[in-house]
């Protein structure tokens, strides 16, 4: 097989500070676990149970209105202990009281030579009744795909590179083999089968070189599979292209090797506040209490996310980590009021620009806080944006034509290509979340797709 | 400096909802936020932000301005101690200047500024630090003899007709300060032209001394008959390359300088906040034009065209508008290959109009206001290039 390198060379390197160490820890088993259904992107979930209910491992918590064949599983056995709905009745979060002894529906297995004669459908079946189906994700939306399409590619990445998330190394030692029938699954579902890592890693190139079809090099978001699909792509016909993580389809191995809802998921604690930052074994949907280790009092505010630091959901310290979620970021919410701080010469100020003497500092790493740094004004054409958009978009252009709500020159321009990473929305000097703009922008289009 | 914040945040009560002055918020806004950075943090989107704001990108502007605008009040000084044969140094020199230009910069600040209070004010929105930057270019290319009513007259319509009325600072496809500039430049042409405005004689009329004349370098080679040489003629009224580029003599009160001017360039280009396409693209559209109208012109009797292009770039306002105003990224086009074609065009064109047609011999504001007019339109064709080059991506 051949390789291809890719280059992305667009995006900025952030240089955070509070990177997880590649230390792995297992974590204890937590009280509970949760679902965050509204993390999830264009479900519209309907409850399969009410408050109460006494679950297994593999239960059926909800399922899509739209397509009830796409369920997801309760990842833990025990009882609903509660509900909790956000703002217009938002179903927010299913939480699992979890059993002493924990027990677990079963499932239909393969095995590597009965998956040969495994038809397309039937293989389908499985992972629709496993509740696995919702880890693949189909462009240009990202969401979960309609199990009747075909689709022209599907995209493995193994190293998201949105700061920080878990490293292949840590995720993949001892899974190697399951993540190999896992690429085996996937070639029953689509004639190819990309597999694309960072050049950095050189621990899939050592381990698992012959599976790599992709080598990219680039800082976020250029291991963001829209990145690689829209760098890679040579046709309209690939823009329905799907995605899935490695570690989740180490999951749809493990759940048609085993037959068992698979929960086991590795997740990193990260960010400037956060007091241990290191890598953790543990299951999905686990509370961040749990992922902190208890230590949840901090001497400063903090801002909890679910996810990296562009992409990813506030939340608090009792919060849980999704069924999306792998990081929990601890990073400073507060900022000191400084004096006439923009006549300075910034030698503490991170930018993308050279405006700050900062900029002189080329390999420091900067602990960011969550503030704006600045008022909401007019976009004045500055173009930074368009010097970071990873897929050649002239975001402020854009923003422009969707806020006159002209959606088809949207297109045209490049909405459905836009990875929403967020980088836009970091460097705008007018603090014009623009990222938000697309989302939403691509949210109505999906309706209007569906419809 | 905790005494201050502390004076300043007792005050906000008055300024916020249901306070006695809630509607003069923005003001309150602007003065706190200048004396202390927002503490503001992310609500949605990306939970990190680049500490780049609009604050910063301005003052660097004004920053840039510094050097050209310290020499501009020096040498307006110096040309009125010299036309009244008065004592020439340094002191006398700034001192002067700054009776000169103080007024009219206060004056531009006050007025430009209450239009951006009202329209903030009125629009319910944070005033907008794009008027640092305006308020500071426009008493720099101004005659120091211009009467501060005009001053007034000007700044008002730079900002309320150039800006505000088409949305504020970034919703603009004028320079505010240069709109303000042609205004005046068109409405009074007695005091923004001529041999006379460009100095500020301070002393009776004769007490002036013999060798004053007052003209600018541009208005005496756009005169000059065949069969002198501009350079012949310029040399003999006492302007040298030298001079030019130092800058000591009569003119707009910042725009004589190209050394300071150069250093304002410097730190716009490495600071990344002015675009250096435009700039060297405006350079090289000066050179070639002005090459064509060297090698193709021929005999002719208007020796103004055989000027080589280093005279060309050291005279007048070439160099300030196309560092300072030409680079203003709101109304410059966005893409980086419609940055040079605009650059391209604003140099050929300054140096068509100040040539060509002697009545504007201030060819580069002309230039850069049409060009200002065009940027959308080369933004739309080069965008459509890219557009027509996308793999498709519709539902």
């Amino acid at each position: 097989m051949t390789m291809k390198k890719l280059t992305i060379d667009t995006a900025f390197d952030l240089r955070l500070q509070g990177a997880p160490s590649a230390d792995v820890e297992t974590l204890e088993k937590p009280k509970s676990v949760a679902l965050i259904p509204s993390s999830i992107p264009f479900i519209k979930p309907k409850l399969s149970v009410k408050e109460g209910d006494k679950v297994q491992i593999g239960t059926p918590l909800f399922v899509h209105k739209h397509d009830d064949r796409i369920q997801f599983l309760s990842p833990g056995s025990g009882v609903v202990e509660a509900i909790q709905y956000g703002p217009k009745r938002r179903l927010d979060a299913v939480v699992i009281c979890l059993d002493e002894q924990e027990t677990q529906v079963s499932f239909d297995k393969i095995t590597q030579t009965t998956l040969e004669t495994t038809d397309r459908e039937t293989l389908i079946g499985l992972l629709l009744k496993g509740g696995l189906w919702s880890s693949f994700r189909e462009f240009p939306f990202k969401k979960i795909p309609n199990p009747e399409t075909s689709c022209p590619s599907i995209y493995v990445t193994l190293d998201n590179d949105e700061p920080f998330h878990p490293e292949a190394s840590v995720y993949l030692d001892g899974r190697i083999d399951q993540f190999k029938f896992g690429l085996d699954i996937l070639k029953k579902l689509s004639k190819k089968v990309h597999v694309c890592s960072s050049t950095q890693n050189k621990y899939v190139q050592q381990k698992i070189a012959s599976n790599l079809t992709h080598r990219v090099s680039g800082n976020y978001p250029a291991n963001q599979a829209g990145t690689i699909l829209y760098t890679d792509k040579t046709k309209a016909s690939e823009n329905g292209a799907w995605t899935i993580s490695a570690q989740e389809l180490i999951r749809l191995a493990d759940l048609l090797q085993t037959g068992c809802y698979p929960i086991e998921r590795v997740v990193v604690a990260a960010g400037s506040s956060a007091k241990v930052r290191k890598h953790y074994t543990t299951r999905v949907g686990v509370p961040i209490q749990t992922v902190l280790k208890g230590q949840t009092e901090f001497d400063h505010p903090v801002r909890v996310v679910a996810g990296g630091v562009y992409t990813g959901r506030a939340t608090d310290v009792t919060g849980y980590l999704g069924s999306e979620d792998f990081a929990v970021h601890i990073l400073p919410n507060s900022i000191e009021s400084e004096f006439m701080s923009f006549v300075m010469p910034g030698a503490d100020k991170p930018s993308y620009s050279r405006a700050f003497v900062s900029t002189l500092f080329r390999t420091k790493k900067w602990a960011h806080t969550t503030a704006i740094n600045g008022g909401e004004r007019s976009c004045i054409a500055c173009t930074k944006c368009a010097d970071v958009c990873p897929v050649d978009i002239q975001p402020q252009f854009l923003m422009k034509t969707l806020e006159a709500g002209d959606v088809e020159d949207g297109m045209a321009l490049g909405l459905l290509d836009c990875v929403t990473c967020g980088l836009c929305t970091y460097v705008c000097p007018s603090k014009i979340d623009l990222d938000h703009i697309f989302t939403t922008n691509r949210a109505s289009l999906e309706q209007e797709a569906r419809s | 400096m905790k005494w201050l914040k502390d004076k300043l945040d007792a005050q906000e009560k008055h300024f916020v909802s249901g306070g006695k002055l809630e509607k003069l918020y923005p003001l309150f806004e602007a003065v706190h936020t200048i004396h202390f950075s927002t503490t503001a943090v992310t609500k949605i989107g990306a939970h990190i932000r680049d500490s780049l704001d609009t604050k910063r990108y301005m003052i660097i502007v004004v920053m840039a301005l510094l050097p050209t605008m310290g020499f501009g009040v020096y040498n307006a000084g110096l040309q009125t101690q010299l036309a009244g044969g008065l004592s020439t140094d340094t002191l006398s020199s700034v001192l002067q200047g700054l009776k000169i230009f103080l007024p009219i910069l206060l004056v531009t600040f006050a007025v430009g500024g209450f239009w951006e209070v009202i329209f903030a004010v009125f629009r319910g929105h944070e005033i907008n630090e794009g008027f640092l930057v305006s308020g500071m270019l426009f008493p720099l290319i101004v005659p120091p003899t211009i009467p501060l009513w005009q001053v007034a007259l000007g700044i008002s319509f730079g900002v309320v007709v150039g800006k505000e009325v088409f949305g504020g600072t970034g919703r603009n496809f004028l320079n505010p300060a240069l709109t303000g500039r042609a205004f005046l430049f068109f409405s009074y042409p007695a005091y923004m032209s001529g041999d006379a405005v460009w100095t500020l004689v301070s002393v009776a009329k004769d007490r002036v001394v013999d060798t004053f004349s007052g003209a600018t370098p541009l208005a005496i080679a756009a005169q000059v008959e065949a069969p002198n040489s501009v350079v012949g003629v310029l040399t003999e009224q006492g302007f040298s390359l030298s001079n030019l580029f130092w800058g000591t003599y009569a003119g707009s009160i910042g725009e004589t300088s190209v050394f300071c001017i150069l250093l304002g360039a410097a730190l716009l280009i490495a600071t990344g906040i002015g675009s250096w396409r435009v700039m060297v693209g405006s350079v090289l559209g000066g050179v070639l034009m002005t090459t064509v109208f060297n090698v193709f012109s021929g005999p002719t009797n208007l020796p103004f065209l055989h000027l080589g292009p280093l005279w060309h770039l050291m005279m007048g306002g070439f160099m300030f508008g196309i560092v300072f105003m030409a680079t203003d990224p709101v109304s410059a086009p966005d893409l980086k290959a419609s940055k040079w074609v605009y650059g391209l065009l604003i140099g050929i064109l300054a140096i068509i109009i100040r040539t060509i047609n002697p009545a504007y011999p201030e060819g580069v504001m002309l230039a850069i206001l049409l060009m200002n007019v065009f940027a959308p339109l080369i933004d739309h064709v080069v965008l459509q290039r890219k557009v027509k080059k996308r793999i498709p991506n519709v539902i």
